[in-house]
């Protein structure tokens, strides 16, 4: 696996860290949720705004280890990370189908922002988990 | 589970004939990960033209005489 590509497998991996630590909230597992919708953007926020400073520290310290050329993905691994986005794609595009669904039910506006949430994060495992899987079967 | 390319090639074979290269050391001459040498060789990936292009001139040889096509 090339650096760029242990890289984007990593990232994704530690951004669902924090989403984790959030729905455990919401489940009342550990934590308190966000009552309000200011709670909940602000928790929101702080979780993208650390991961893209943590994501721009990783790359470069990554980067200037491997330097430029082989910090890139190789072609089949572009391929692969294409056929897993579009994975991704597929598991978000099912998500929304079933929040559109279910919005018909009763359901407050935080479950929704919640239920969204979770089907962004679902997107990213399937895009992470089918990525794996074809570096680990070796088709692209 | 994923179909097969039918293309055939003769890489392993080139590559243990030129002095037992390592994939990593092909994989280095034609700008690509060992994993993907492996894919090659087991026949699971089809390399791109350009790359394919390189291994035959790595091993100073035409490209069908690394590739062949086994489909219809």
């Amino acid at each position: 696996m090339s650096p760029s590509m242990s890289f984007t497998v990593w990232m994704s991996g530690l951004l669902l860290l924090p989403f984790g630590w959030h729905f455990g909230t919401v489940f009342d597992l550990w934590g308190t949720p966000p009552a309000t919708r200011a709670e909940f953007f602000i928790r929101i926020a702080i979780i993208v705004v650390l991961f893209v400073i943590a994501s721009i520290v990783i790359a470069i310290m990554t980067a200037s280890r491997t330097g430029d050329e082989e910090f890139e993905p190789d072609e089949r691994e572009q391929i692969i990370v294409q056929k897993a986005e579009r994975n991704g794609y597929y598991a978000l595009s099912c998500g929304l189908v079933y929040i559109m669904w279910a919005v018909f039910e009763p359901m407050s506006a935080m479950d929704t922002a919640n239920a969204l949430l979770a089907i962004i994060c679902f997107g990213e495992v399937v895009k992470i988990v089918s990525g794996l899987l074809y570096l680990r079967t070796g088709h692209a | 589970m994923a179909k097969r390319p039918p293309i055939t090639n003769r890489v392993k074979e080139l590559r243990e004939a030129n002095d037992q290269m390592s994939q990593s050391a092909l994989a280095k001459e034609i700008g690509v990960t060992r994993q993907t040498v492996i894919a090659i060789e087991q026949g699971k990936y089809s390399p791109s033209l350009e790359s394919a292009f390189r291994i035959a001139r790595v091993f100073g040889v035409g490209l069908e005489d690394v590739f062949g096509w086994d489909g219809d």
